[in-house]
């Protein structure tokens, strides 16, 4: 199927995906976000398909980190509901018009887990496996080598690291 | 392709070298070893090897991506086609050297 990408303004949002949808997108596949953090901003996604003409539509637009805030399409695509919810809890990105935005799994002591700038208390809290090395424990009569640097864990940005 | 049900460990291959610990994106690697004399220990300066003491592979955390299998600069990691035993409690998860034999 092909593939068409559209990027349009988040004003244009909800028009431009309600314009596919009158042309025949009528499936919703999935609604997602991009946390890019430093730009300063949260990319949304939509994934249109339209069965009959075996042509599918990527939407991206892009929102503001500090307001995070974009028109809802429960209008054209109620299934959307769901995915925007899931958005708004992962990523903070309230839809303005969706009717029904309660977190499903978060408490708020986290905040949202998939900006990558939120701590994950469990890597947080636990020991990498990987901090060790062979030669803490060296051969009789031989010093430990300390390494200038000691590799933290991959992924984890060092003010997460005590 | 080889059946990916779980992953064994060759430990006369492995120099504990770590990398597959480092680079497991669960964290279910964990692995001690020590450094002991290799050879004439009168000569001048003897060579140091690493000794693996354990290692163990979490499976309650594994998420099967083969990340280790692929990393290990050793070929000491590699597929098996028998999955892991089933236990009644978390703990039976983790798999040492005995378990993970090939």
């Amino acid at each position: 199927m092909d593939v068409g990408e559209h990027r349009v303004p988040a004003a244009d949002w909800q028009p431009h995906c309600a314009g596919l949808a009158a042309a025949g997108s009528s499936m919703l596949d999935m609604l997602t976000a991009v946390d890019d953090p430093d730009a300063g901003r949260i990319e949304v996604v939509a994934h249109l398909v339209d069965v009959d003409a075996r042509q599918r539509h990527l939407v991206w637009t892009t929102v503001d980190r500090a307001v995070a805030e974009l028109a809802s399409l429960v209008e054209v695509y109620p299934g959307a509901a769901w995915h925007e919810r899931e958005v708004h809890e992962m990523f903070g990105v309230t839809f303005l018009g969706n009717p029904d935005l309660r977190p499903l799994l978060t408490t708020g002591e986290v905040g949202f887990p998939l900006r990558r700038t939120t701590a994950l208390p469990a890597r947080v809290a636990t020991a990498w496996p990987g901090g060790v090395e062979p030669s803490d424990r060296p051969a009789p009569g031989r010093v430990a080598a300390r390494p200038r640097s000691r590799p933290g864990p991959p992924g984890i940005p060092a003010q997460w690291q005590s | 392709m080889s059946p990916h049900a779980r992953i064994a460990l060759i430990a006369e291959q492995c120099t504990s070298c770590m990398v597959c610990v480092r680079e497991c994106p669960t964290w279910c690697i964990s692995l001690a070893a020590h450094q002991e004399l290799d050879g004439d220990p009168g000569a001048r300066r003897p060579r140091t090897v690493n000794v693996l003491d354990t290692f163990t592979i979490d499976w309650g955390l594994c998420m099967y991506c083969g990340i280790c299998v692929d990393v290990c600069p050793f070929d000491a990691l590699e597929w098996r086609a028998e999955p892991v035993a089933p236990t009644s409690a978390a703990e039976g998860l983790q798999h040492g050297i005995a378990d993970l034999r090939p």
